[in-house]
């Protein structure tokens, strides 16, 4: 019974993508973007930043944000993203960041409160989980959609701002599958759902979620805009599964290369003893989850940044990744052992040193050179009308 | 004689910067001065007519090195000075930087080096001390009726997952049961709720059905067949005297709040590089403050059996069965820090001391 339910899943999700269901829930058809003539021009993000002014800003950040139990926070990230967006420029115009910290504060709030409602909802009852899910999937969407418009009408580049307006059923059709993945788990358990339909749900959440994740990725690409020029976005579901399969047999790889190591280094530190305690099972899972991440991650997010910006364009940009798994790959063991071995004091350098190369691997292409394409503003009276009530209410930031 | 009109002819001596009017992304290439409280932009295009700013009105960012330094104007345009404008820039950015506390501190290395000092006592205070006022603190505000539901839900999760009923003599489970809600009557009569389910270990593969016994929020003290075939009936009640300890304590709500603490902690610090990692250290630190809890309950162990007359080598005896367990089992020789439980040498001697 495992087999059709997957089937079924991906036949959903291949009519979502490109059938009768798509019009249907009024989801925007993707532009199928035609096949760009070689740009004559082509301009690299640079990065100027350094990792001795980032280790500054990071102390005084963590100092403040620890004596003032974490309300300081919500200052310190827009501290570290202005000083990230400061140093990030396009044809030696850099980007600025102007978002307001009381904001990120009362949406991490919101974020918190919501998870701890979820994490005890059902041990109150299953009922009650039920209706603290059915809130998530109200509330979610909307949060989630706010914290991307909070993030790009707070960034600018040449004295214009960038935005982001989604039609409010596509934010619901494309988060509320993410939403639903992320809980089945939880509600399956709590009903005592078993066997067959478990199986089931993990299925179709494993192959359903690089079309969620696609899907979230268009959205987030398609409704963007700097001043009045659109962002685009074309197909890329297709690649987004070829991602996960690759990272996924990455991910084995690691796992597999990092039990025998801990099984030698049991037996060397065990000396023939019996089988230790649980806690070496979890130290274990630990070094498990921290190889496959290593191995895996690096390869997901450089091909993720060539997938996503290579499908995007704006106006009469169009936009390449450059990032390399191999490149990363590298730099990410070197400077996660120099953070292991420095108890985290190098952490900002290396949060540096990943930024600049993630940062400087995004090509911006365009026939004209970049100084002469121009962005109008949006006008003042369209603006204010996109910025609804419930806008500027759910216009929070909720990520960390 | 032509009169000369000196402010209409001689170019304001300023400084090359870039103005963006907010309307559209062109940018414009403009000298800029301060001069008297007033900001001057003058703009190749215009007809040499600067637009004035009174300085107070401007925002100018954060300055950081290498990166040219963004001000806002009061009509939505920006002003970006880079070096060839840094004096303008150093004028302006002075009258904000009083402003910012949080940017002085992080524009001086002594001043960083400070606050790397106060960080590190700060995470070392807390996790010797601070969690565990704050835990206090925050014992007092929660409820009893949380604990007892916490427990009520351990105690089914646990019983499902792990637990089969005990096969222990009928006779003796009444004999513990009796002489331990004694002690309880005599040492902590203001304890509601304490009570004791015997059961074994579900399909344990070891000769024994549970070495242990614990105690969960909501006054239930488990205790395990394996545990109970072993001992005496008096070395079985200084156990769960000891079980009775962290009832007493309300250790399992206190280490609960303790470890929000320390996670919240190690998050903030360690979470924008790994989560794992943050779990790891916070995990670590929780299994110190676990160790401090068993000798808080040891404590109340020697303090109940003195209480009942039994003699202390009941306690070193108990420690000894221990021991002796450990040492045929293995699993003992964990290296204290990753150790939930103190060392039992040293119960031991603790036990001898008294």
């Amino acid at each position: 019974m495992d087999e059709p339910s997957a089937a079924g899943g991906s036949g959903v999700a291949q009519q979502l993508e490109d059938g009768p269901l798509r019009r249907e829930l009024g989801v925007a058809p993707d532009t199928p973007v035609p096949p760009a003539p070689p740009a004559r021009h082509s301009e690299h993000l640079h990065f100027s930043g350094r990792g001795s002014e980032y280790f500054r800003i990071w102390v005084v950040n963590l100092l403040l944000t620890l004596a003032t139990l974490g309300v300081y926070s919500a200052w310190a990230k827009v501290r570290k993203a202005r000083w990230f967006a400061r140093h990030t420029a396009l044809g030696g115009h850099r980007f600025d960041f102007h978002g307001e910290p009381w904001r990120i504060l009362l949406g991490r709030a919101i974020a918190v409160a919501l998870l701890v409602l979820w994490s005890f909802a059902f041990d109150v009852s299953a009922w009650f989980g039920l209706a603290v899910l059915a809130l998530f999937c109200v509330v979610g969407p909307l949060l989630f959609a706010g914290a991307q418009r909070f993030r790009l009408a707070n960034t600018s580049w040449r004295g214009l701002r960038f935005s982001f307006e989604a039609p409010r059923r596509e934010v619901f059709v494309v988060c509320v599958p993410l939403v639903l993945m992320w809980t089945v788990g939880t509600v399956f358990q709590a009903f005592g759902v078993e066997g067959g339909w478990l199986v089931a749900a993990g299925l179709l959440t494993l192959f359903g979620f690089p079309w969620a994740h696609a899907r979230l990725k268009q959205m987030q690409h398609s409704h963007a805009a700097y001043g009045n020029v659109r962002f685009a976005y074309g197909h890329a579901t297709a690649s987004f599964y070829g991602l996960y399969a690759k990272a996924a047999v990455l991910a084995f790889v690691g796992g597999a290369f990092a039990v025998p190591l801990l099984g030698l280094l049991g037996q060397t530190a065990g000396g023939g003893a019996a089988q230790p305690a649980w806690w070496m099972a979890a130290l274990f899972g630990a070094v498990v989850v921290l190889a496959t991440w290593l191995v895996a991650w690096p390869y997901f997010a450089a091909r993720l940044q060539q997938v996503v910006w290579g499908a995007t364009h704006c106006g009469p940009l169009r936009f390449r990744g450059e990032m390399k798994g191999f490149v990363l790959w590298r730099l990410v063991i070197v400077q996660t052992l120099l953070v292991l071995a420095t108890c985290g004091l190098y952490w900002p350098f290396a949060a540096v040193a990943i930024a600049r190369y993630r940062v400087q691997s995004i090509v911006v292409e365009s026939d004209a050179p970049l100084p002469d394409v121009e962005a109008p503003a949006v006008p003042e009276g369209a603006r204010r009308a996109a910025g609804d009530a419930a806008a500027d209410f759910f216009g929070l930031d909720i990520g960390w | 004689v032509v009169k000369v009109d000196d402010d209409a002819t001689l170019p304001a001596p300023g400084h090359r910067a870039t103005y963006f009017d907010g309307r559209s992304n062109a940018a414009q290439p403009v000298q800029v001065r301060v001069d008297a409280g007033t900001l001057e932009i003058t703009t190749d295009v215009d007809d040499g007519q600067p637009r004035r700013y009174a300085v107070d009105r401007v925002a100018p960012g954060e300055r950081y090195a290498g990166a040219p330094l963004p001000v806002a104007l009061p009509d939505g345009g920006t002003l970006w000075l880079d070096d060839e404008a840094a004096p303008v820039a150093a004028a302006l950015a002075a009258r904000a930087d009083r402003r910012r506390p949080a940017a002085r501190l992080s524009a001086s290395w002594r001043a960083v080096v400070a606050c790397l000092v106060a960080l590190v006592g700060l995470v070392v205070w807390f996790d010797r001390q601070g969690a565990g006022l704050a835990a206090d603190a925050a014992l007092v505000l929660v409820p009893r009726r949380v604990d007892d539901a916490v427990g009520a839900v351990a105690m089914r999760a646990i019983d499902k997952r792990w637990l089969a009923p005990s096969t222990m003599d009928v006779e003796r489970r009444g004999l513990v049961t009796t002489r331990l809600l004694a002690l309880q009557g005599r040492v902590a009569p203001e304890l509601e709720g304490v009570r004791i389910e015997f059961r074994r270990l579900l399909s344990d593969t070891r000769s024994e059905a549970g070495f242990n016994a614990f105690a969960l929020p909501d006054g239930t003290i488990v205790l395990l067949d394996g545990l109970a075939e072993a001992l005496t009936d008096d070395e079985l009640l200084a156990v769960l005297a000891h079980e009775l300890g962290h009832v007493a304590h309300r250790h399992g709500m206190r280490s609960a709040l303790r470890g929000f603490g320390l996670a919240a902690v190690a998050g903030a610090v360690l979470g924008d590089f790994s989560g794992v990692v943050a779990a790891g250290v916070a995990t670590l630190q929780t299994f110190h403050h676990s160790r401090d809890a068993e000798r808080e309950a040891d404590a109340f162990m020697h303090r109940a059996v003195a209480a009942e007359g039994l003699p202390p080598q009941v306690i070193a005896s108990v420690w000894r069965k221990f021991a002796a367990r450990e040492q045929r089992e293995g699993g003992g020789g964990l290296p204290a820090w990753m150790s939930t439980h103190p060392p039992t040498d040293e119960r031991l001697r603790a036990a001898a001391g008294r």
